[in-house]
């Protein structure tokens, strides 16, 4: 009897120390968010970026690794925390074809990264790309709002767009701050899948409404 | 029970053993000792890992132990991989070395160049073909500004290298395009049937081309079109001479786009008069449509179909001929199909399958003599289908078969309406292809291909091999090529008398080197054809006797960076063309190659004005033609050519567009050649007349206007 409760706590601790070695995926994601959340460095982004590679490994056909390794590089290439843009762009443009060709992914939100790497593409020289690349925003981010009319990113990020080719032009967006007070009411109506799901742009809205609408 | 509580403790131990941490650090640089920041370093199947700092350096802590695999990553290296206990990974030295580029990836520049990569995200700037200023929004007119081409004024279509202009082919998303110029009248430019914002990319190959493309001598003009539309759009656009149409609209999974344009010159040639009488001035309706959907995660299904129609009424008498004035009229029905399906296993094997028809009839009434008529069509099915796959990391193979399944047919009836003449051919061509890309080296790329036909017509197999060997370093190129093409030839040649008539051979010697650097390219390449079984008029039966060479370089020039919102490019051609074919009694110069051909094109964004600028300069030294009243065969040379253009593109609005475009701004009277009377006159002379375009010069204004309000300058309907 008592050999068998050895055996028992034996075997308890072997399927313990299994279970931890078994990676949890949205835990382990909910992790990373977490500590991309508190990094107040942009740069220190590039570490978490890494750990979300490693997950990714470790978790064949999730698609948010992936996506959020996509959102990251984008958000580093457009902060110009980075002095390697180039390496970035392209590491962001293997993982869209990934999660292109990914059935679980949520489509709309990768059309939505797909038309926010040509921005980030326009960013890098708007003189040259912004001629080359607003077709494939404008058209990532509608279709991105075709395929699911109420996730709010593409709509932020398709109305922030318009009003920079509107100021481009030397001309005003008049319904801007409109779209920015609707999409704040969309943004908090929408309820992401999961805890881990894209859930990102309030704040940028936010943010842009404090420096556009007075 | 204490044995039990022993046992309880040695497991604990072992366990807490196991928490135990060992420290993982080192340095990561390249194989030029400089440190990779950024790079991430992990213990494989665990989350345990770091990233390099900006010297290089990492450490982290991980509860593994024994022997581990660590890995090291970083986007353009190889990763690395060390097995090895996890003790002795206190200090580690990491090498990253450059990831060699996947095959599918590497793009050899020697004889090619690619507007837009279809492979890459990277796409067309269709306005970079619109903004050429020579082009008139005409993607052939654009392509006339770069290297290798001869300008050949009359007609307007591509020469290449010293080739007439049906040895250039022009294939849609893979698939052959009989007819891909507009009809004209006679001595007025073609332009091509298709808007450059259908496609995505464009690659220009002016020879050594792969083996898929077989039916061409001298180069080929492979075009993608773009993917599933993302957005619906729609946009209409009028000029004095053209009022037009389209949009697209997308779905879920697929879009459906069309485009409609009518043009007529009858308003243009009242205010601007070109040297010709029209009873019914040039008229065409362009019609096109595409429907696009992907099919499952990886494949893209795409029906593209276009419809054009052509029709005026020229007045005119060939003096030089004798022939009195009529009413010459030309109506000609353009019909192209083209589906495809392309799409990539779960082995990432590229599966292709794809069919063409083309449909091209053409009725020429009072065409030699007032009442007369002459009625000539042509079609074809082209069958394609093909595979591409990766074998092993540095060995590519692509392998497919098509069928080309032609017939033509032309009559004509005299002023009494009698049948004199009824030519009609029918034929197919079965070819299977097999091309091998496999890097021999870091750096080293061959390439080894073949093609074999049947040709039914002539009851003959051709194999024609191609091997090419490159070498492509971060910013260098160079590449020899050489390669043996084949070519049906022409159906008008087919239909006449002839003997023995086999495919016209093409063999290809390249060699070429460039430079590229920060928006900035520099391409030099010396070529050699040789032309064998060309056809040959003898005795009014043609043979397949023919024979020639042409021989040259191209130099070029591009920049895009050295100054803020120009781009431009500088090219020069050399070449040296004589051949012995058609009804040359002598191997001669052909009529369409001029030795010297020089292009400086260059476009400016001028940001205050919101406007953009284009200029083309192009040089021609004088093409050679046959004089009657001098000895010889072709035995006189032509004056220079040079024409100046512009265009201006102006943003008016997020949604309006202003184009402008003037061909020829000098006005110079350019003349290709002259004609002459096939009789002396009585004083023993043969009367001649240089051969001009209707009008020295051309001008064009039109508005783009994009309906809906979230799309800006978008003048493309696909």
């Amino acid at each position: 009897m008592k050999n068998m409760f050895a055996l028992w706590i034996f075997l308890t601790m072997m399927i313990s120390g299994y279970a931890q070695n078994t990676i949890n995926c949205e835990e382990q994601l909910q992790l990373v968010l977490n500590k991309v959340k508190a990094e107040k460095d942009m740069s220190g982004l590039y570490n978490h970026v890494n750990t979300l590679k490693r997950l990714s490994g470790l978790c064949p056909g999730e698609w948010l690794p992936d996506y959020y390794i996509t959102y990251l590089d984008l958000k580093l290439v457009l902060s110009k925390a980075t002095d390697k843009p180039a390496d970035l762009l392209q590491e962001a443009a293997e993982k869209l074809a990934v999660l292109k060709g990914n059935a679980k992914a949520n489509a709309s939100e990768v059309c939505t990264l797909e038309g926010y790497y040509y921005y980030a593409m326009i960013a890098q020289d708007p003189a040259v790309n912004g001629q080359k690349y607003y077709r494939e925003v404008v058209a990532g981010y509608e279709k991105a709002i075709r395929l699911d009319p109420s996730n709010p990113r593409p709509q932020l990020q398709l109305a922030i767009f318009q009003n920079l080719m509107a100021a481009f032009m030397k001309q005003t967006d008049s319904g801007f701050c409109d779209k920015l007070q609707t999409l704040e009411q969309t943004f908090r109506d929408f309820k992401p899948a999961s805890a881990v799901a894209p859930g990102w742009g309030l704040s940028e809205l936010l943010y842009v409404r404090e420096n556009n609408c007075h | 029970m204490y044995r039990s509580f022993f046992l309880f403790f040695i497991f604990l131990c072992v366990r807490l053993t196991g928490q135990g941490q060992q420290q993982i650090a080192g340095m990561v640089t390249d194989v030029k000792g400089q440190p990779v920041e950024g790079a991430n370093i992990y213990i494989t199947g665990t989350l345990d890992g770091a990233s390099s700092d900006k010297t290089g350096k990492f450490s982290f802590t991980t509860t593994q132990t024994g022997t581990v695999t660590l890995g090291a990553s970083y986007v353009g290296y190889k990763d690395f991989r060390l097995t090895a206990p996890v003790d002795q990974m206190g200090q580690l030295k990491i090498l990253l070395s450059v990831r060699e580029k996947a095959l599918e990836e590497v793009v050899v520049r020697a004889s090619t160049f690619s507007l837009g990569k279809s492979r890459t995200l990277e796409k067309l700037d269709a306005l970079d073909v619109v903004m050429t200023g020579s082009s008139n929004g005409d993607i052939y007119g654009a392509l006339m500004s770069l290297p290798g081409t001869q300008k050949v004024g009359e007609d307007g279509k591509l020469y290449i290298r010293g080739g007439d202009n049906r040895e250039t082919q022009t294939f849609i998303d893979g698939m052959h395009v009989l007819s891909p110029y507009s009809v004209t009248a006679q001595d007025m430019p073609a332009r091509g049937r298709f808007s450059p914002f259908l496609f995505q990319g464009i690659n220009f190959s002016l020879g050594g081309y792969e083996s898929e493309f077989g039916q061409a001598l001298s180069a080929v003009l492979p075009m993608d079109t773009k993917d599933v539309a993302g957005s619906t759009k729609a946009g209409i656009n009028f000029s004095p001479l053209s009022a037009g149409g389209g949009g697209s609209v997308a779905f879920r999974k697929s879009s459906l786009s069309a485009n409609v344009n009518f043009t007529d010159l009858t308003l243009y040639n009242k205010v601007l008069p070109d040297r010709y009488a029209w009873k019914k001035p040039y008229q065409s309706l362009a019609a096109e449509a595409q429907y696009k959907t992907t099919v499952g995660a990886r494949g893209i299904f795409k029906l593209y179909t276009a419809y054009d129609r052509t029709a005026f009424i020229r007045t005119f008498a060939d003096t030089l001929n004798n022939v009195p004035e009529r009413d010459f009229r030309l109506q000609q029905d353009n019909y192209y199909l083209n589906a495809t399906l392309k799409t990539k296993t779960r082995h990432n094997t590229h599966l292709f399958f794809g069919a063409a028809g083309s449909y091209v009839a053409n009725r020429y009434d009072n065409a030699r003599f007032q009442r007369d008529s002459y009625h000539q069509n042509e079609q074809e099915l082209h069958l394609k289908a093909k595979l591409e796959k990766n074998i092993v990391p540095g060995y590519r193979l692509s392998t497919g078969m098509e069928a080309y399944l032609r017939g033509y047919r032309a009559i004509y009836h005299d002023t009494l309406q009698h049948r004199l003449q009824d030519q009609q051919v029918n034929y197919q061509l079965y070819a299977a292809f097999v091309d091998n890309q496999v890097r021999l080296l870091p750096g080293v790329y061959a390439n080894a291909s073949g093609r074999m036909e049947y040709a039914q017509f002539s009851s003959a197999w051709n194999f024609s091999p191609r091997v090419s060997l490159n070498y492509l370093a971060d910013h260098f190129q160079v590449s020899a090529i050489w390669g043996r093409y084949y070519q049906m030839p022409d159906n008008s040649v087919l239909a006449a008398p002839h003997e023995n008539m086999q495919q016209s051979i093409a063999t290809h010697y390249i060699l070429g080197a460039s430079y590229e650097y920060r928006g900035r390219l520099v391409k030099a390449e010396t070529y050699y054809k040789q032309y064998d079984q060309l056809e040959l008029l003898q005795q009014q039966v043609y043979h397949a006797n023919g024979y020639g060479k042409s021989a040259g370089f191209d130099v070029y020039f591009s920049d895009e960076t050295s100054v803020p919102h120009l781009k431009y490019n500088v090219s020069y051609s050399y070449n040296d063309a004589a051949r012995l074919y058609r009804d040359f009694p002598v191997m001669s110069t052909p009529l369409f190659a001029s030795r010297h051909n020089a292009r400086m094109s260059g476009k400016y964004y001028f940001p205050a004005l919101k406007t953009y600028a284009g200029v083309t300069t192009t040089y021609a030294s004088g093409r050679p033609y046959r004089d009657p009243n001098r000895d010889g065969y072709i035995n006189a040379i032509d004056k220079d050519y040079f024409s100046l253009d512009a265009n201006l593109t102006f943003l008016v609005s997020k949604q309006v567009i202003l184009y402008t475009s003037c061909g020829n701004i000098t006005g110079r009277q350019n003349t290709y050649g002259y004609r002459y009377a096939p009789l002396p006159d009585d004083k023993g002379v043969y009367q001649g007349a240089p051969v001009m375009a209707s009008r020295n010069n051309f001008f064009y204004i039109g508005v783009f206007i994009s309906l809906k309000s979230s799309s800006a300058y978008d003048v493309s309907s696909f």
